[in-house]
């Protein structure tokens, strides 16, 4: 046992392991750069680094190929843990790289829950809204809203990944169970069709002239699947009906149980905002005679949560950063009249200068005494 | 036998000093490697769940995306008669040819390509089938119109007795459709009250 232990340690201090998983990760951001020009970064990034293993989808099953980028990530930092515990010695010449490790295994770690904690979303607004949430790019939420007050609704949110036929949500708080039947990452939604009278349909709502034919989910950055989800709705055992909700149908479908209404929809998941934005203006402006956007900025108003409303502008490179949140100016509407800005919540973002900073100084320091012992011995 | 290494360096003394040595060894690893594990845990591990919140309502916020930041305004002639429009009708009407009316349309549907518009072949096929036509295999090509600068593409498809023609408008991520169906005798006139409609229109 303490064979295997110390072989194990071995191994994971050795320089020939940090070598293997720093190949391993070049490896892999090659792989992934040249991935997503056809997947896009989103989707090439969640292959390669969101997952502990990388898949090879065969016939016969998905089979795996090679470690995930978060696990090579993760084998480094305990590399270098384990290389620094059981190997370097703690003498006040190697005060420098000490610090040096320090500083990579905090941009490590720091990198790594930083990703994890990192939330971006979309906020459109139009002239003269104010707005307080913010849209997932890729995540939906069956959304259950019923009045609370004429200014305030209760939110229910359902996450996609929960949407998987057969299971059956259930709330203390609502009246009624929703038991999802069907789930469809991408569809093709016609109205009155005169094909696909077999497949499954909607007995209730917007949905029971519509027939849902399933596509291949398509993956790229630029295009948003039109899902949908077949729910059907109970009240203890009475079923009320089949529901189809789908992010291409817009309008949430009103359904009244006990009296009471809730409004149900498939949607972008929301990320709700204590601190409100207004947008007084959009302006832009092009490179003549092209579509190429020259200049693009919005000038907004601020609402705290206190009621303190202060005036900004937020333009290409020059986010507002209020709230927890940074507003960067990412698009802006067709119309020329709304404006798209992509609200970025990264806890993390002091991680990248607190590691190069304490690398640097212990780089510094190294280097120093490194110099002095050399002028020492230089007569 | 690595049991047997350990069972021999167990009973030894030097053994069991060996073996204290990579315990104290190991369990600062351990220690470090159950920290890292922890950590990325904390953020990474929240499995979904149902939540509730209290949230203001939507009048005071955001008209989501998936609605068109692009509008199109006209004004009927007099003689078109207004019908009620369904969910994803904006505006019908009839229009009075000789003593038949032929029925004109307005939809604008978002999902271009894969979506709720079906696609061209799609939503072709699904026009051809109410016509009680067959459907295709492969999309026809299109012919294209340009009314004040914006350009559709013209779908026409004739039977008897009913013929059709749809302009379609895709912007972004939504396509506007604008039908005429009636009898095949008036297509033509049809087709030409629903483009001078289009060009009295105007977008924004």
């Amino acid at each position: 046992m303490a064979l295997i232990i110390r072989r194990l340690v071995a191994i994971l201090s050795s320089l020939q392991l940090t070598v293997v998983l720093l190949i391993a990760m070049g490896t892999l951001v090659f792989v992934m750069t040249l991935s997503q020009v056809e997947t896009g970064i989103y989707i090439a990034n969640q292959r390669y680094f969101g997952q502990a293993l990388i898949k090879w989808q065969s016939p016969w099953g998905d089979i795996p190929v090679f470690l995930g980028g978060g696990v090579i990530g993760g084998l480094l930092v305990i590399n270098l843990l384990v290389a620094h515990i059981t190997r370097f010695k703690w003498t006040r010449t190697k005060i420098g790289l000490w610090l040096t490790h320090v500083g990579l295994l905090v941009l490590l770690i720091g990198s790594g829950w930083s990703a994890i904690q990192t939330v971006e979303s979309q906020m459109v607004i139009q002239e003269g809204q104010t707005v307080s949430y913010s849209e997932h790019l890729r995540t939906l939420e069956l959304a259950i809203e019923t009045p609370l007050t004429p200014t305030q609704n209760r939110l229910w949110s359902i996450p996609d990944a929960l949407l998987t036929p057969g299971q059956v949500h259930r709330h203390p708080q609502l009246p009624f169970e929703l038991a999802i039947t069907h789930w469809y990452p991408n569809t093709r939604l016609e109205i009155n069709a005169t094909v696909g009278q077999g497949l499954p349909k909607a007995t209730h709502g917007l949905g029971k002239t519509i027939t849902v034919f399933p596509m291949p989910p398509i993956l790229r950055d630029d295009f948003r699947n039109q899902s949908a989800v077949l729910v059907t709705i109970r009240q203890g055992r009475q079923p009320l009906g089949t529901w189809l909700f789908s992010n291409g149908l817009g309008a949430p479908q009103p359904i009244v149980v006990n009296g009471k209404t809730y409004a149900i929809a498939l949607r972008p998941q929301r990320v709700y905002h204590p601190t409100r934005i207004r947008l007084d203006q959009f302006s832009h402006s092009y490179y003549t005679d092209t579509n190429t956007p020259k200049h693009f900025s919005s000038a907004v108003t601020v609402i705290e949560p206190d009621g303190h409303a202060h005036r900004a502008t937020i333009s290409m490179n020059h986010p507002l950063r209020t709230g927890g949140n940074a507003y960067f100016q990412a698009s802006f509407g067709q119309d020329g009249k709304s404006t798209v800005l992509q609200v970025v919540s990264n806890p993390g973002w002091w991680v990248p200068y607190v590691s190069t900073a304490i690398m640097t100084i212990g780089l510094l320091i190294h280097f120093g005494i490194s110099l002095v012992r050399y002028r020492r011995k230089t007569p | 036998m690595p049991v047997i290494r350990w069972v021999q360096q167990h009973n030894h003394p030097s053994g069991h000093r060996a073996m204290v040595t990579t315990m104290r060894h190991m369990a600062p690893c351990a220690l470090a490697v159950a920290l890292l594990v922890a950590l990325l845990c904390v953020g990474g591990c929240q499995s979904p769940r149902i939540t509730v919140s209290d949230v203001p309502t939507d009048e005071q916020v955001a008209i989501p995306p998936a609605q068109s930041h692009l509008t199109f305004h006209a004004t009927p002639p007099p003689n078109w008669v207004p019908k009620p429009t369904g969910a994803f009708l904006l505006a019908r009407f009839d229009i009075p040819i000789q003593t038949d009316r032929v029925d004109a349309s307005v939809s604008m549907l978002s999902g271009n390509g894969g979506g709720l518009a079906g696609g061209l072949l799609g939503n072709i096929n699904r026009w051809r089938g109410q016509l009680g036509l067959p459907a295709l295999a492969t999309a026809p090509p299109l012919q294209t119109v340009s009314i004040h600068r914006i350009v559709y593409q013209l779908v026409v498809i004739r039977h008897t007795p009913q013929s059709m023609a749809v302009y379609m408008h895709t912007k972004g991520d939504h396509t506007w459709f604008f039908k005429v169906v009636g009898p095949s005798q008036h297509l033509a006139a049809a087709q030409t009250a629903m483009e001078t409609y289009l060009k009295g229109g105007q977008w924004h």
